[in-house]
């Protein structure tokens, strides 16, 4: 195997060790707004930094495992919780991959256009699974709530993607 | 894959454009005007399963254990939950989650945003003069 291959499995693992922990660790964080559904998302961080450095595919990859692995660990397999995570995933991976082939798109478009996508794919997915038409209601406080997070998350990621970029060697990088 | 990572221009126009679109329909899901509330329905594992008055001030306790709907137990809980109803206003005023996201959203009184207590499989909604016609159960 080559040694570029080896850095950059070694990189992806520890990213989605991180993200695996944020993930847990965001259910400590204090809840200001008690609607389902509404949360930072901290473990997003990881997504675009990956997304940025390493390509659509291990994007893909990475929150797939993601949401597979807290789903195992925390939430349960084949659980409600975890139906909701994965339509999350599908609904705002879905909507990245569309709007990273813009290249006038930035990071925060991208965010926040994620953030509420993942949004609606988990409100129209409880809407299945509960056979309530009512969760929609949710939707209107999800988009604004989504919105800031967004914000939030592509303003860290921005940050902390500028330090990467001196340390994560340039030919692992996609182009 | 590399994308910008400064704000430009699509996002002076995408960030309002979402802002205003979801201030608007959260104005029209909240302020306008909406009958008042009559019945409380409440939904265990997508079935409704209590439909009750809204006007009348009771507190419905759910066990959990084997379904049985004469001793309000059911197996989708995660612990007991009380229900109360005061004033015409609900809350769920104990549960057992993880989050407590339910308890913590507190009373609710119009028929414009449910409680839902997803760990539990359970939705409290509360139902205008106009919703269907159901006989009462409690």
């Amino acid at each position: 195997m080559k040694k570029e291959n080896i850095y950059t499995i070694s990189l992806l693992s520890i990213f989605l060790a991180i993200s695996i922990l944020l993930n847990y660790v965001e259910n400590f964080l204090p809840m200001f707004i008690p609607i389902p559904g509404v949360k930072l998302g901290i473990a997003n961080i990881i997504g675009l930094i990956v997304l940025y450095f390493f390509g659509r595919k291990k994007f893909i990859l990475l929150n797939f495992l993601r949401v597979i692995i807290v789903g195992v660990l925390f939430n349960g397999i084949f659980t409600s919780s975890f139906f909701l995570s994965f339509s999350g995933f599908l609904c705002s991976s879905f909507i990245a991959i569309i709007l990273s082939y813009n290249k006038k798109i930035s990071i925060y478009t991208l965010s926040i256009a994620s953030s509420i996508f993942h949004s609606i794919g988990q409100i129209l997915c409880a809407c299945i699974i509960y056979s309530s038409v009512y969760l929609l209601y949710y939707l209107s406080i999800l988009v604004i709530t989504s919105s800031i997070a967004g914000f939030l998350i592509a303003y860290i990621s921005s940050l902390i993607i500028k330090r990467l970029e001196k340390i994560i060697p340039f030919q692992l990088q996609a182009k | 894959m590399k994308f910008n990572l400064k704000a430009n221009k699509i996002d002076a126009i995408f960030i309002p454009i979402i802002m205003i679109s979801a201030l608007l329909l959260s104005f029209c899901l909240y302020y306008i005007p909406k009958d008042e509330g009559k019945y409380v329905s409440i939904y265990i594992q997508t079935k409704l399963e209590y439909y009750l008055d809204l006007n009348k001030n009771q507190t419905l306790i759910l066990i959990k254990g084997d379904y049985d709907k004469e001793k309000n137990q059911f197996p989708s809980l995660k612990g007991d939950m009380t229900i109360e109803i005061k004033d015409k206003k609900v809350r769920v005023e104990k549960e057992e989650s993880p989050l407590h996201i339910c308890s913590k959203q507190g009373w609710i009184s119009l028929p414009n945003m449910p409680i839902t207590c997803a760990p539990n499989a359970v939705i409290i909604v509360i139902e205008s003069s106009q919703s269907k016609d159901i006989n009462i159960i409690v």
